[in-house]
């Protein structure tokens, strides 16, 4: 009986320290001059690659800012913090990050990845009127006024409302195929991709989804060309996946065009085979980068080494910290509410160029979507042709 | 799956146990029943129902491992637990405290159908054909979306309605979820302990020890297996809605293969041998993932690297640590003695 | 179906069938002679793949010899791992497969901090595709194929006509026994976890010129080794090579019948019962 009083005397020693410590330490209080610019996102798993790069390129742009002179409030100066959590894309992990934020690190701009977990964790950032940007394909499920406080970072897959009547406009394409990761994102590119093609008088004629984790993709290749599609939609897709897909597409004699979001040229003429990308549509794709997005490559991989370079889709975590800091500075005011509203109407200037504006109230019922200039290529003849360019989304 | 030398438990004392070894016990409950007046910090409480949920989930697991078996499912009916709760609750309008009793039935249930199948085999197998039916199970899930929402998961899960006398506890504070918590776990600790240490519990040891041996005196083997792995599985369901009804959003992936191997992990790297070694691991284990959490990509490899220390210096779990320690020292003994020639002759 | 689409699934389905009986061989035999379940399998697998990328890719070796460096030197991780994790604990079953577990996890987390973050493929090696009553059969995959087949055959004659592989076997039916006749366990154990590494490294290297490379490309293909493994008869070498030929049938054929979303379930489902009616396996191997 000795032994097992020893037994429960080594747990209560092992609990009650690290307990009593977490109780008594007292959380690190934001100091007044730091603004926590929060992140949930993944650091480890398969998704991690994402995350990292997100991590990388929010740490650069508030150091930046911060550098620059940081924000000025009523006279005070403020300077940004980065803070990220490892989300692992779990959503307990991310509800359990989400909470640490806001109430150790005093959180009130939080960037999430994924639109599952971003809705996971509303309920406690609405509730506590948290500003949230999610890093994900829009979704009404999220997005829609009941969430007051939570934004897109851009317009991911609703370009399918500009490319398909571009297509329906410009080729012989009369009917779709569309293949989606077998996620939350390729649910939510479905719809958009859908939406886009209901605009226009186009066919789908296979709507499946995949695993994204399976590496060969001739089997399901197989039953979606079987039905003899001009046009395969393979949005959204990892970027290394997504060129699988295209060099597999081309192997079982797939010859017309394909839809590849968020594309990496690199990854295409490595994975696919540069070659095989004819007749790609590269969504989004800008041909002369212009100075701002040089300099944000130039720095980040002067900072991080070209292995670290996510490719374009870096531009895609580009806007936010400037856009926050402008709000604040323009609002002088940290009140989310107050910022919300603002942003709303502020005159914004993307990485993509400007005008930029917060859209999205014809679909969701509440602008919550940046807009900006849209620039999709198309690869012809071994060369990306800019097919559209710097095209303003209208009502969306 | 046996080592031979596996030290029987304990002949269970007749009458209520001793007193004294009771103080550090209630010294530990104390703590935790007080430990929400302690802060309002809403992620350490969160971080402490966490714990509990995994404790439980923890606890139970162990008990199936206790009869021999490698069980890789155990997701599947924590899983079943909280979609059945959910769906009860926010579908068809059932009370939350009907429903979490329900979900566990539910998940017992499920357990008895395929244990039936499958506790017939053991070891690799058993942990195959278990892992299986977990993703089948999944796959449901997944695909059935009306029922379950599919891949974007199951949201708007009402949290539990407010205790009937006491209306105040309407549950829109973590500080209510602790304590329900909490009592969720001391309700299920006491059912495995009852469980283990009693005739029954000796009956699974016999039956882990040498279950051919323990069948040829009578012993309805399969009826002991099922009997108990329903148990486990219907006291993890019912962590499983609660689980639901904390965060009010399940997903498929809420309940992969990779939940019990922690589980199973928490449990090995703790000790299998007593109840307390899923306590001791769990904790031990969550925290130092929780303090890893800020490393990035480094946090899982801290976290591997620190569970491969430990099993290999503490191959029988931490809650051998005193008997490690003992063994050790008695070496030194023993050695200094053989040194300055000491010893009998 | 129409005849086209009929023959392109038959030949997708041995495509994937000979990959998954790569991943598998070495898998089990790692069963077969130590009775675990070796998850680390998939990090090497990955590493292989890594290993070969580099040599091929950043030194410009030539992709055989690239193939021979990678074999032997994650052959030899693999037998390091063996005799600094393994053996310390041989015979606490829970322990090594979770320190397995474990290694896993640790070696892909560092394959994250090693190998950067975008995907990588080794350029094709063979290029061209064979037309066959209208479907396409690229040759990469014929050779891949090939080569796994080969190793299949490999692996068989070593085990039954070398001495090392029939101690090897001595082994896995009595240690105690064999070691009297002169066979060393440590000595046998060590090959097993070389050979059975420097397998996964083949399967990842060859995976690395067909499709794309991540350092999480381990996991799938060690949870779909086991699958295989179990159906096939863990620890029998003709068994994994059916099973794998079966699932990657069931899989090209369910893919382009129902969807592959509507496949994985079933998949699993047919395995569960399948154990469950015979849980020995396809091979009925006996194992405790």
């Amino acid at each position: 009986m000795k032994v097992k009083r020893i037994r429960i005397w080594l747990g209560l020693l092992v609990l009650a320290p690290v307990l009593l410590t977490m109780t008594l330490v007292s959380p690190a209080q934001a100091a007044p001059e730091e603004v926590v610019f929060g992140a949930v996102i993944p650091l480890s798993g398969p998704a991690a690659p994402w995350g990292i790069a997100m991590q990388n390129v929010w740490g650069m742009l508030t150091d930046q800012i911060n550098q620059a002179g940081g924000m000025t409030v009523g006279g005070k100066k403020y300077v940004w913090k980065l803070v990220a959590y490892d989300s692992a894309m779990d959503p307990s992990k991310t509800v359990s990050a989400v909470n640490r934020l806001i109430s150790r690190d005093k959180a009130k701009f939080i960037m999430i990845l994924d639109g599952g977990l971003v809705q996971a964790a509303q309920p406690i950032t609405e509730k506590n009127k948290v500003i949230v940007v999610a890093m994900a394909t829009p979704g009404k499920d999220y997005i829609n006024p009941k969430n007051h406080y939570t934004f897109m970072y851009g317009m991911d897959a609703m370009t399918a409302s500009f490319l398909y009547p571009w297509v329906e406009k410009n080729t012989d394409v009369k009917t779709v195929a569309l293949l989606h990761p077998d996620m939350w994102t390729g649910k939510a590119t479905a719809e958009l991709t859908r939406y886009g093609i209901s605009l226009t008088k186009l066919k789908i004629v296979f709507d499946e989804f995949a695993d994204q984790a399976a590496t060969d993709f001739y089997p399901v290749l197989t039953r979606a060309l079987a039905t003899k599609p001009d046009f395969l939609a393979v949005a959204n897709w990892d970027p290394a996946v997504g060129a699988l897909l295209i060099k597999q597409a081309r192997e079982l004699g797939f010859k017309g065009p394909m839809h590849l979001v968020t594309p990496d040229i690199p990854t295409l003429k490595e994975v696919a085979g540069w070659a095989n990308c004819e007749n790609i549509f590269l969504d989004p794709y800008i041909d002369q980068p212009n100075p701002t997005m040089k300099a944000f490559q130039d720095e980040y991989i002067k900072r991080y080494g070209e292995d670290q370079w996510p490719g374009p889709v870096g531009y895609s975590m580009y806007d936010y910290p400037g856009w926050y800091t402008q709000a604040i500075q323009e609002t002088q005011s940290f009140d989310t509410t107050k910022i919300v509203g603002y942003l709303e109407t502020m005159k914004m200037k993307s990485i993509w160029g400007e005008p930029a504006w917060m859209g999205g109230k014809q679909y969701f019922g509440i602008a919550r979507v940046p807009l900006y200039p849209i620039y999709i290529g198309q690869v012809k003849g071994g060369e990306v042709k800019q097919v559209i360019d710097g095209l303003l989304p209208g009502d969306l | 799956m046996v080592e031979p030398g596996t030290k029987m438990k304990e002949v269970p004392e007749s009458g209520p146990a001793g007193g004294k070894k009771k103080w550090p016990a209630l010294g530990l409950l104390a703590f935790l029943l007080a430990f929400p007046l302690m802060t309002q910090d809403d992620y350490f409480l969160h971080t402490a129902v966490t714990i509990f949920l995994f404790v439980l989930y923890a606890a139970s697991y162990r008990l199936i491992l206790v009869t021999g078996q490698l069980h890789l499912g155990a997701n599947a009916f924590i899983g079943a637990g909280a979609y059945a709760s959910a769906i009860m609750v926010r579908d068809a309008g059932f009370s939350f405290w009907l429903a979490i009793f329900l979900a566990g039935f539910i998940a017992a249930i499920l357990a008895v159908g395929i244990g039936y199948f499958a506790l017939r085999v053991k070891g690799v197998y058993f942990a195959i054909i278990t892992w299986g039916f977990a993703e089948g199970i999944r796959f449901l899930y997944m695909r059935v979306e009306s029922v379950f929402g599919g891949p974007s998961g199951f949201f708007g899960i009402p949290g539990p309605d407010p205790l009937p006398f006491f209306s105040r506890i309407d549950f829109s504070e973590k500080t209510h979820y602790y304590y329900l918590a909490l009592a969720l776990l001391l309700f299920s600790l006491w059912v495995l302990y009852r469980m283990e240490h009693s005739r029954f519990g000796l009956i699974l040891d016999g039956i882990r020890e040498g279950d051919r041996l323990a069948a040829s005196v009578g012993v309805n083997l399969m009826g002991y297996k099922v009997a108990t792995f329903a148990v486990c599985s219907g006291l993890a369901g019912m962590g499983g809605s609660f689980y639901a009804h904390y965060t009010y959003f399940i997903s498929p992936n809420d309940f992969t293969v990779l939940l019990t191997i922690f589980l199973a992990l928490y449990v090995v790297v703790g000790g299998m041998e007593r109840l307390t070694g899923a306590v001791v691991g769990t904790v031990v284990l969550f925290i130092a993932g929780e303090l890893f959490a800020g490393y990035g990509f480094y946090r899982m490899m801290l976290f591997s690297g620190l569970t491969i220390v430990v099993l290999l210096l503490f191959p029988e779990g931490l809650v051998a640590l005193p008997k490690a320690f003992r063994s050790a020292w008695a070496k030194i003994i023993k050695s200094q003695e053989a040194r300055t020639g000491g010893g009998p002759a | 179906m129409a005849l086209d689409v009929f023959i392109q699934t038959i030949l997708n389905g041995l495509t994937i069938g000979a990959i998954y009986a790569l991943l598998a061989l070495g898998l089990t035999l790692l069963f077969g002679i130590m009775d675990i379940l070796f998850f680390a399998h998939g990090a090497l697998y990955m590493f292989g793949a890594y290993s070969a990328y580099y040599l091929v890719v950043s030194f410009g070796v030539n992709y055989v010899v690239a193939a021979a460096v990678t074999l032997a030197g994650i052959g030899l991780l693999g037998a390091v791992i063996e005799k600094v994790l393994i053996r310390p604990v041989r015979g606490e079953v829970m322990a090594v497969f979770f320190i397995a577990i474990s290694l896993n996890w640790f070696l892909e987390n560092s394959g994250f901090a090693l190998f950067g973050i975008k995907p990588k493929r080794i350029p094709p090696i063979f290029h061209g595709k064979v037309e066959f009553l209208g479907a396409t059969l690229t040759w990469e995959r014929i050779v891949v194929v090939l080569i796994s087949l080969a190793a299949v055959a490999a692996l068989h004659l070593f085990l039954t006509r070398t001495r090392w592989g029939l101690g090897m076997r001595a082994f896995s039916e009595d240690p105690e026994t064999a070691e009297l006749q002169g066979i060393s366990n440590d000595f046998v154990c060590t090959l097993g976890f070389f050979i059975g590494s420097g397998l996964a490294a083949l399967a990842g290297l060859l995976v690395a010129s067909l499709f794309i490379v991540t350092p999480t490309m381990g996991e799938h293909a060690v949870l779909t080794g086991i699958l295989i493994i179990a159906l096939g008869g863990l620890g029998s070498i003709p068994g994994a090579l059916i099973a794998a030929l079966i699932l990657g049938f069931i899989e090209s054929f369910g893919a382009s019948v129902l969807g592959a979303d509507y496949t994985w379930g079933p998949m699993f489902m047919f395995c569960v019962i399948f154990l469950i009616i015979r849980p020995t396996g396809i091979m009925g191997i006996e194992r405790s």
